[in-house]
């Protein structure tokens, strides 16, 4: 199997992927029409990418592309619709950098406090300010407030604790008990979280739903000289909002994510916020960006390849249907021979009947099997008789509701 | 009781003392004969300051002072030995500083692991560099060396330890609850240093610890390891520090303090250690927080509450028999 990593990768996982016979080519610097050309020129059957933004047309370059591994958690780089439409399936890597991301969250908390880069910037240039610089608030006794609990934000929550910091958190499916097994309040809603904290940090993935939870009214619910933390995604928080509130509210910001963010690796940035006035700090889209993280997560790309070449599952797939509850699921208890399933596939196609997923399993011994045959609807009753009677080598054949 | 209070005091504070009953007089702009002539004028039993100095003949012209309370851990300002000889005790609030230091001092580890004041200073020029800042290490797995476990550096251990860090320490005694909780094991200092990748330093200033981190000590350590100092200045060989910066073997450090440090708030400051390559430099801020004054104030009322009502002086630096109101 040929394997393209269009981005920067750790050598350990490069090397567990040649221990496992893949044949991979590491081509950091390809983008847009030369990763297009790359990727049909190379005739990887699977892609991994970074931040490497893969596009309709890359995902069209070669019909033997069977995979994009997105070695990361976050996928919005990748047109997981377009690649859907060609039925190739996307997976990713989600919760390896989420310690990463959290000692981030921490750096830019405890920064901002403290104020460590402008103190940092006067004393390099021989200003001695400590009058300035003791004004700080310290962390223990205040109040965290988290927006999205998944790993990140759990992550974040256990540091607080160790700040003996009350944490109060907002996740659209957490529950009462969730949130006392990991020591935080639970709130009803963004609003509340925002009424409540004197820091606020989000980590909720990019979503239609989540663009934008962090706006104008959020904002200004903060107590001023609050401050507000974005590791997540650039779409989860308005920017415009944001800037505005750092004026009226005095907020201070640690930003990791912008609107408007180059996606190599160095350019020019042209992001006004981290220009304006108070105190705004802000990294390099760098959360997931640590040893500990690339080697969990080359670790993680590793064993999703091997997996999908030795058996073609695929772990951790992003854009495969979740099946509904309207389905109908056909049972086939069968022996062990060529043609009883072409069979079965025929007769359902007569009645007009689409297969969504099939799986077929061999029985010790090798001479029984058994099908489970996904369906979008019901056979006629004339069908299932056909499928029963029309092969010396049917045992038995049932059809269930999926909701049943 | 009679307390007057001569220095800037947090509002909370003010308000817990005259719960207890005490008559309270807040003068935080008293210059030193403005003190004099109040103390030697009225009927004063305690006292509370913070840098004020309480000079000699400011302690003689007292007619009924009985206590001096420090609201901070440091009394060099006060004149402790006429205190002791009028039979005036005094005590400080030692150690409610603790929290707020070793928050700077994980603040500052992080930052120097992925590099806060470059990335800031780099986005404000308009440069983007995501290629060199994705270089960092990470703190979990990563093994903290403490060298001197005392208040603040069980502190700082308790944070690393939620970060998933190895902790190592040194001391002269052994910090059996630091090991029980959060798996800290004790070693010479040597050890500490050359197996740490990051080393911060939490002992006592003065000639013991004069430049304790010096040429030798500092060459003992990973080329890629981080050095925090947020105690005191003379403790780490500035020079020393400078060459192996310099030399890049060493990763970086993070220092709060140095060994000439302006005495005011704003100044020249000519040192030339924070512009040498990879250190993050502060403002000797460690102490500085609401919550430390906070913690100083309530320990503050507690003291002259505890001297109040059962005749007791906590933290007492100068055991005297002091006249009891
Ligand atoms: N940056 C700031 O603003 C700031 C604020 C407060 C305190 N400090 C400084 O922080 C340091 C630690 O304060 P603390 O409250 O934790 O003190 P502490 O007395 O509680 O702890 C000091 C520890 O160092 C150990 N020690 C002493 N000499 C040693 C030696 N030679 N080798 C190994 N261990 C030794 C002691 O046994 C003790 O456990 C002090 O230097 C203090 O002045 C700095």
């Amino acid at each position: 199997m040929i394997v393209l990593i269009a981005d920067k990768f750790e050598q350990t996982g490069i090397d567990a992927l040649r221990a496992a016979g893949m044949r991979v080519r590491v081509e950091p610097g390809l983008e847009d029409a030369a990763l297009a050309a790359g990727v049909a020129e190379s005739g990887c059957e699977v892609l991994v990418v970074r931040s490497t933004k893969v596009t309709g047309p890359v995902l069209a370059a070669s019909p033997l592309l069977s995979l994009v591994v997105r070695a990361g958690a976050g996928y919005n780089t990748i047109d997981v619709g377009a690649a859907s439409a060609r039925s190739i399936p996307v997976a990713n890597c989600p919760g390896k950098n989420s310690i990463a991301v959290a000692e981030l969250t921490f750096a830019l908390i405890l920064a901002l406090d403290r104020r460590v880069v402008d103190n940092a910037v006067d004393l390099r240039r021989g200003v001695w300010n400590k009058k300035e610089y003791s004004k700080a608030g310290g962390l223990k006794g205040r109040t965290l407030g988290i927006v999205g609990m998944g790993d990140i934000g759990h992550a974040v929550a256990a540091r607080a604790r160790a700040f003996e910091m009350r944490v109060v958190a907002w996740s659209r499916s957490l529950t009462d008990e969730a949130a006392a097994a990991c020591d935080v309040e639970r709130c009803g809603s963004v609003a509340e979280v925002a009424d409540q904290s004197d820091i606020l940090t989000v980590h909720l993935a990019a979503t239609a739903e989540t663009k934008h939870v962090i706006n104008a009214d959020v904002l200004n619910r903060l107590k001023p000289g609050s401050f507000v933390i974005n590791t997540a995604r650039a779409e989860v928080v308005d920017y415009r909002a944001l800037a505005d509130a750092m004026k009226s509210r005095q907020l201070r910001v640690g930003l990791d994510v912008y609107p408007d963010e180059p996606s190599a690796g160095t350019g020019t940035f042209a992001d006004a916020i981290v220009k304006c006035e108070g105190v705004v700090y802000g990294t390099h889209h760098i959360g997931a960006s640590t040893e500990q993280a690339q080697d969990a997560i080359a670790a993680e790309t590793v064993r999703i390849i091997v997996t999908f070449a030795k058996t073609g599952r695929v772990l951790n797939c992003v854009n495969v249907r979740q099946p509904g509850a309207d389905g109908w699921t056909l049972r086939v208890r069968h022996e062990n021979k060529p043609g009883v399933l072409a069979h079965v596939l025929r007769e359902l196609s007569l009645d007009g009947i689409n297969v969504e997923e099939m799986e077929n399993v061999i029985m010790a011994g090798e001479t029984g099997a058994c099908a489970h045959i996904r369906l979008d609807a019901k056979p006629r009753a004339d069908t299932i008789e056909r499928i029963r009677s029309g092969s010396g080598s049917i045992l038995a054949v049932s059809c269930t509701s999926a909701s049943a | 009781m009679n307390v007057l209070i001569a220095d800037t005091f947090e509002p909370s504070g003010l308000a817990d003392l005259q719960k207890t009953g005490c008559a309270v007089t807040y003068e935080p702009q008293l210059d030193a004969e403005g003190l004099l002539d109040f103390i030697a004028d009225r009927d004063v039993d305690v006292l509370v300051v913070r840098s004020k100095r309480v000079t000699k003949p400011i302690i003689e012209a007292a007619r009924n002072l009985k206590l001096i309370v420090r609201a901070g851990s440091g009394y060099d300002t006060i004149d402790v030995a006429a205190a002791t000889e009028h039979g005036i005790a005094v005590s400080n609030c030692p150690g409610q500083n603790s929290v707020a230091v070793a928050e700077l001092t994980v603040g500052m580890m992080i930052a120097l692991d992925r590099r806060i004041v470059d990335n800031t200073d780099d986005l404000r020029r308009g440069v983007w560099n995501k290629k060199e800042y994705s270089k960092a290490r990470g703190l979990k797995g990563r093994t903290l060396g403490i060298v001197g476990m005392g208040r603040i550096g069980f502190e700082v251990a308790k944070r690393a330890a939620a970060f998933d860090m190895r902790i190592i320490y040194t001391d002269v005694v052994h910090h059996a609850e630091a090991e029980r909780l959060f798996g800290a094991r004790h070693m010479n200092l040597e050890q500490v240093l050359t197996q740490s990748d990051f080393v911060t330093v939490h002992v006592p200033g003065g000639p013991g610890t004069h430049h304790m981190i010096g040429a030798r000590q500092l060459a003992m350590m990973k080329p890629t390891a981080f050095l925090i100092n947020c105690s005191r200045g003379g403790i780490v060989d500035e020079s020393a520090l400078a060459h192996a910066l310099q030399a890049n073997h060493l990763g970086g450090a993070a220092l709060d303090v140095f060994e000439i440090e302006p005495t005011a708030g704003e100044h020249d400051f000519r040192d030339p250690i924070p512009r040498a390559p990879h250190v993050y430099g502060t403002h000797h801020i460690g102490a500085s927080t609401d919550q430390a004054q906070s913690a100083v104030a309530a320990e503050t009322v507690r003291i002259i509450h505890t001297f109040a009502t059962e005749h007791r002086v906590l933290n007492w630096v100068n055991p005297v028999t002091p006249a009891m109101a």
